[in-house]
């Protein structure tokens, strides 16, 4: 095995599950589920428990690696505001410049626009990456340098929004009646009633999309759902521009 | 809160290792690193810098590897050479010189250390003519007079002509390019070495641990007696509980059945009576070898080679407590390899401040070893929060 190694940071799980999907459906890659076919690099990424944490039940992150016969990705999930910190720990760890052959960022602007969030990853990432992009396009940013850098904001580049905003408009393409439902049922809790819940910015896509996956894969997860259920589709890529851009800018960093 | 003597060190050359820094170096500072990355090197290389011209220290240091094998050694000439950085491909020829190079940055007063060799060859007198005659000045009037008539009676020695050169701080203000002492050495094979002994200063207080030194009675006797060791005999007795509870004193006696006069150290054992250390386990005999050790050591630096040898992963935490804080107590900087990963973590838990604790992991690449520095936030968060294997 001597593939390029790419690392992509991700803010939770159901942007890792997303990834890894568009990885899968339309770039080729496959999931790597046995330890054989891990390449070196990724084995510092599997964690090694510590004994007396004293927090028995804490699982540790773990990144979805997924490779084609030239190239290996592994998508690190963060805790959200802790992907950075976490990502520089990792990277101060390995000689990443000389074994990573790209390095990108995908993000989502829930409380910021996606050119201020894109500043700010710039920003906490320039000491390791001094050539890291900031200006965005509506396929994000890519640069030519040794390792590729790339951001990308979800869900689209320009607009406010989180990745839930994209499989919605996912959902519309493959489950139009099942959003339908799921959009009324969800109407039927009044503003105040949410204010009382306490339902923050985009939560309303997040209730949205959970309510579908309880219907399509019933007591599971939403990542199991983005992995399994037709969220992710080529029919879903010709008719949602952002998804398109999403798979150029990864066929970008990618080089393929 | 000082973190030792050493602030800094960079082995240019030695053995294997090239341009190989240790940077912020800490008050406890762990190697780590794959099989033949550079980890004991870098011990051995800190001895000869804080002893650069004692000739003991130097053969010692070459010899310290084969301590536990009564065979087979190397002769001490060929253990010298092989401390020193030669070209690559290697090849007999390029075996004939070699260099060493280390400087360093902290209270010690030397700087950077070089040192060279050149193979050269003399001509001797064999023993056997030796015993012939008498007297230095008869055997040189002997050997001009019969050279030529009794050839087998002289034989041809291997020898090194050894020239250490040392930069410190205070001269090196005035002139940087010249050392501020020169020092030659020459040393042939089969003389009794540590006849050559050089000079014990500069220095600066090292004492090593080896894998299996805790096993060899040598010198135990020695530390255990020196007064210094008194005043924290109840906390040695304490770390060995780690290992035993039933343990209760540690005496010198001298056995009943002795016929030489010769002391040795016992431990009072609630069940066993008052037996030999060296019937005690391993883990026991490592520990006390351990504290001993840096009893002796106040001050300096402490190397210990696999810290963790010998001693069960359910002790370490206990025992690296009380190693952490006779470190501090005693003003000693603590440089240790490790393969274990549980070592790692039981001094991440015993350790609490940035400059407690520095892991430095050896890369070895294609033209030198690249370093990974840790300081103890970082190692805490890669170990505790994200579970990353750190030793290689």
């Amino acid at each position: 095995m001597n593939r390029k190694c790419i690392l992509i940071g991700v803010e939770g799980n159901h942007d890792q599950a997303f990834l890894s999907k568009v990885l899968r459906e339309f770039l080729g890659f496959s999931k790597c589920e046995d330890q054989k076919n891990l390449d070196a690099l990724w084995r510092k990424f599997i964690p090694v428990y510590p004994p007396k944490t004293g927090r028995l039940h804490l699982r540790l992150d773990m990144p979805s690696i997924l490779y084609t016969d030239a190239l290996s990705v592994a998508i690190y999930a963060g805790e959200g505001s802790r992907l950075v910190a976490n990502l520089k720990d990792k990277l101060a760890d390995i000689d990443y410049l000389s074994s990573l052959s790209a390095f990108a960022i995908v993000a989502d602007a829930d409380k910021q626009k996606p050119a201020e969030v894109a500043k700010k990853y710039y920003d906490e990432l320039r000491e390791y990456f001094p050539d890291f992009p900031y200006e965005i396009s509506e396929t994000g940013a890519v640069t030519e340098t040794t390792p590729k850098l790339g951001i990308y904001i979800l869900p689209n580049n320009s607009d406010q929004g989180v990745l839930n905003t994209l499989l919605c408009a996912c959902g519309e393409v493959a489950y139009p009646v099942y959003m339908e439902r799921a959009k009324s049922y969800i109407s039927q809790f009044s503003e105040e009633e949410v204010k009382q819940i306490g339902w923050k910015p985009f939560d309303k896509e997040k209730a949205t999309v959970a309510t579908i996956v309880s219907i399509l894969k019933p007591g599971k997860t939403n990542t199991a759902s983005i992995s399994d259920n037709a969220w992710v589709s080529t029919r879903a890529e010709q008719q949602i521009l952002s998804l398109k851009n999403l798979t150029i800018f990864l066929r970008k960093l990618l080089s393929i | 809160m000082s973190t030792g003597s050493l602030e800094s060190i960079t082995i240019h050359k030695f053995r294997g290792i090239r341009d190989l820094e240790l940077k912020d170096l800490g008050h406890i500072n762990l190697l780590v690193g794959i099989n033949n990355s550079g980890k004991t090197s870098v011990l051995e290389a800190l001895s000869i810098y804080c002893h650069p011209l004692d000739i003991r220290v130097w053969l010692s240091t070459a010899r310290q590897r084969e301590q536990e094998y009564r065979i087979s050694r190397t002769p001490s000439l060929d253990a010298l050479q092989w401390l020193f950085a030669h070209d690559f491909p290697l090849d007999r020829e390029k075996l004939k010189a070699g260099s060493i190079s280390i400087s360093g940055s902290g209270s010690f007063a030397v700087k950077q250390m070089k040192a060279t060799y050149e193979e050269i060859e003399g001509i001797f007198v064999s023993e056997k003519r030796r015993r012939l005659v008498p007297g230095d000045d008869q055997l040189a009037e002997s050997e001009d007079e019969q050279i030529g008539e009794s050839e087998d009676l002289l034989e041809f020695r291997k020898g090194l002509d050894l020239k250490v050169k040392l930069y410190t701080e205070q001269l090196s203000l005035f002139n940087s390019e010249e050392a501020d002492i020169i020092e030659d050495y020459q040393l042939w094979e089969h003389e009794f070495l540590s006849r050559a002994s050089g000079k014990r200063e500069p220095s600066l207080l090292t004492s090593v641990v080896t894998p299996a030194s805790h096993r060899s009675d040598i010198g135990q006797f020695r530390l255990l007696s020196e007064a210094r060791f008194l005043n924290f005999k109840a906390d040695v007795l304490d770390l060995l509980r780690q290992m035993d509870n039933n343990i209760s004193d540690i005496e010198i006696l001298l056995s009943s059945e002795s016929i030489s006069s010769r002391f040795n150290i016992y431990i009072q054992h609630e069940r066993l009576g008052l037996a030999p250390v060296s019937t005690f386990g391993d883990g026991v005999r490592r520990l006390l070898h351990i504290a001993l050790k840096l009893a002796s050591v106040r001050g300096g630096i402490f190397l210990i080679d696999e810290l963790e040898s010998a001693i069960h992963t359910e002790a370490l935490q206990n025992s690296f407590s009380w190693l952490v804080k006779w470190c501090k107590e005693m003003d000693v900087q603590l440089f240790a390899t490790t393969h274990s990963l549980e070592a790692v973590d039981a001094l991440l838990d015993v350790t609490e401040y940035e400059s407690d604790l520095v892991l430095y992991r050896l890369e070895p690449k294609d033209i030198q070893t690249r370093v990974v520095r840790h300081d103890w936030d970082r190692l805490k968060r890669l170990r505790e929060e994200l579970g990353q294997e750190i030793r290689w």
